[in-house]
């Protein structure tokens, strides 16, 4: 998405297109993220209000909505302690992947669980997953490469 | 560039599934009752797209940027910044003082996303020689135009940036294996050293014939790079040089640490509500002063053994280049009359910026106050290491890479020493036996008390990468939490 430019009188559209278009995407990225409804609503609004109040400075919005809401769950994570919650019940149609997923990203590191979501739920390429952790490309396919031998050793 | 990492297709078709009926568990909170659970101290309250549609509605009526219902957001913490008069002059006491000269330019460049051809998501628009940036490199030349940067040059050698490009070098390389210039289209541009090594070279904009020159010898290395400064039209953003947020540098000739405001930066309005921006410049115990201008530059600082920089111009810019040089006054400490920072563990009035500073091993440091970002009074916001480590310092915010663990606040793994800096406000006299863990085993580390913290340094031998889990005990092997 690229948001456009010049035309003061299409921002607020664009703004809500963008919210229409992402909100639900976003809160359920920051579950994943955090395993807490509750948190991925406040994670996803804090995301969302930090996407409007620097509209005018992003070229690509969709990109910063999930940066923001990795550095949300960031800063949920740190002080709170932990960095996930396993305390939520899973619902009935979850299948045995699907937990042992949850399992993995509750214990692997916070960089490696961002790398992860950010890749296989949200969808982003190797080099997007850099930019939404603010980290160089290496990195993130470091953060990657040892998320994915955690998943490894329980889905085989 | 698709790798090992993305060669399964089962393993990375089975997780997207998994995470995919993993999302299918949330629950909007009209369907989980009282479940909520307070983030930053907030009460419950409705549900979150509520108020984003409703600052959406805002700002569709309003026809303004950002006016979000930030009420709602640690209202505690959001101190009004609110500038009263404005210092045009330094306190009289500069009067009886030397003013040293600076024979480097001083400049702030704020590179604006706008400017760069990829996303950068800065978490700080001011950048200085040689910063860090993602998906960038490091910064070392900046070219003006109208005082506006419209080109750049990022150059690294980090193996995290190596890593991928090594793939084009393969698949790039010449004939005889020697040398290889490969481009991949973004700007990069990769060298193979005679050595084997690797140097990336990422422009922004024209890069001038005089760059290419340096650039196309491979026996070059990245400290020629620098020697030979930067290209006609380039400026190097050489130090000492100013930054926004909680700026700290330092230049081993003068020997000055400034901190700087602007508050026409939006991500820093969470700084502002931890900083007494108000009123002429004042005296802080500790060796600090503070003071703000009505419209530019904020803050003023000191630091036993260097110099004291007043910044009081009312025409600064946002997204230019800035020289300092003609709004600041520079005065040794050693000559300012209150001048003995360290011997203050903490400081009052508050809100106050600086917690401590002391002298460590390491050098000289000093604290900042986080009061707004996690609501826990007295925690750290920056730590600053000025002397034998002067590149390991930061700030822990809400973007920062540094962790804590057990109210511990850990400064940046500093790559040449394996380092992980813990630091706390909280002093164990009674513990004179502090030792510390990595991942349970004994670590090395030194532990050092000064002015009011305890600072611990943990040789962390596992990957950094992996977040080592450092803990400090007592004697008896119990976890000591500040």
């Amino acid at each position: 998405m690229t948001r456009p430019t010049g035309e003061d009188e299409s921002r607020p559209a664009a703004i809500a297109d963008l919210f229409a278009a992402h909100q639900d995407a976003a809160v359920r990225f920051a579950y994943v993220l955090t395993g807490s409804s509750a948190v991925a609503d406040d994670v996803a609004q804090d995301a969302f209000a930090q996407v409007v109040r620097r509209w005018n400075d992003l070229r690509d919005p969709k990109a910063y909505l999930f940066r923001a809401i990795v550095s949300g769950a960031r800063s949920w994570g740190r002080r709170r302690g932990r960095t996930y919650a396993l305390d939520a019940p899973l619902p009935l149609a979850v299948d045995s992947d699907a937990v042992a997923v949850r399992q993995v990203l509750a214990e692997v590191p916070l960089p490696q669980r961002e790398a992860l979501v950010l890749r296989y739920f949200a969808g982003l390429t190797d080099p997007e997953v850099a930019a939404a952790m603010g980290v160089p490309l290496g990195t993130a396919k470091s953060h990657l490469r040892r998320g994915i031998a955690a998943m490894r050793k329980v889905l085989q | 560039m698709n790798d090992e990492i993305g060669n399964d297709g089962r393993l990375d078709e089975r997780l997207r599934a998994a995470m995919h009926k993993l999302a299918s568990g949330y629950q909007p909170a009209s369907e989980r009752g009282d479940a909520t659970e307070p983030i930053r101290g907030r009460s419950r309250r409705s549900p979150w797209w509520t108020s984003v549609a409703a600052a959406t509605v805002l700002v569709v009526g309003a026809g303004i940027g950002v006016v979000l219902t930030r009420a709602q957001h640690n209202s505690e913490s959001d101190v009004a910044a609110e500038p009263s008069s404005v210092p045009t002059s330094p306190p009289a006491w500069t009067d009886r003082l030397t003013i040293p000269d600076i024979d480097e330019p001083t400049v702030a460049v704020r590179i604006d996303e706008e400017l760069l051809d990829e996303p950068l998501m800065l978490q700080n628009p001011y950048v200085r020689w040689g910063d860090s940036i993602p998906t960038l490199g490091s910064l070392w030349y900046v070219r003006f135009d109208g005082g506006v940067p419209v080109s750049s040059i990022a150059i690294t050698d980090h193996p995290a940036w190596t890593w991928d490009i090594y793939e084009q070098i393969r698949s790039n390389a010449a004939p005889d294996g020697s040398e290889v210039a490969a481009a991949d289209g973004e700007g990069f541009d990769t060298w193979q050293n005679p050595d084997g090594t690797v140097r990336v070279v990422h422009t922004v904009g024209e890069v001038s014939a005089q760059l290419d020159e340096i650039l196309a010898d491979p026996r070059a290395t990245i400290d020629d790079l620098r020697a030979a400064g930067p290209p006609d039209g380039y400026v190097a953003l050489v130090e000492p040089v100013i930054v926004s947020s909680m700026a700290q540098t330092t230049s081993s000739e003068l020997g000055w640490l400034a901190v700087l405001y602007e508050p026409a930066a939006d991500q820093l309005d969470r700084y502002l509500a931890t900083w007494p921006l108000s009123g002429d410049v004042t005296e802080i115990p500790g060796g600090w002063l503070s003071g703000s201008a009505e419209d530019g530059w904020r803050a003023a600082v000191a630091i036993d053994g260097y110099t004291v920089r007043i910044f009081t111009p009312d025409d600064v810019p946002a997204s230019t280049m800035q020289t300092i040089r003609d709004h600041v006054e520079l005065v040794p400490v050693s000559e300012v009359p209150w001048a003995s920072p360290f011997e203050h563990s903490a400081v009052d009035p508050a809100p106050t910026p600086v917690l401590a500073g002391g002298e460590l091993s390491i050098g000289r440091w000093v604290a900042f106050d986080t009061t707004d970002l996690d609501g826990r009074p007295g925690d750290v916001l920056c730590q600053r290491f000025v002397g034998a480590l002067r590149g390991l310092d930061g700030c822990v915010d809400d973007d920062a890479t540094a962790w804590t663990r057990c109210g511990w606040v850990a400064g940046p793994y500093d790559e040449d020493t394996g380092r992980y800096v813990l630091l706390t406000t909280e002093t164990f006299a009674e513990h004179d036996d502090l030792a510390a863990r990595v991942d349970g085993d004994d670590a090395d580390v030194t532990i050092e008390q000064s002015g009011g913290f305890t600072v611990v340094y943990a040789t962390v031998v596992a990957d950094p990468l992996d977040h080592p889990d450092v803990t400090i005990v007592d004697s008896t092997g119990n976890e000591l939490c500040p």
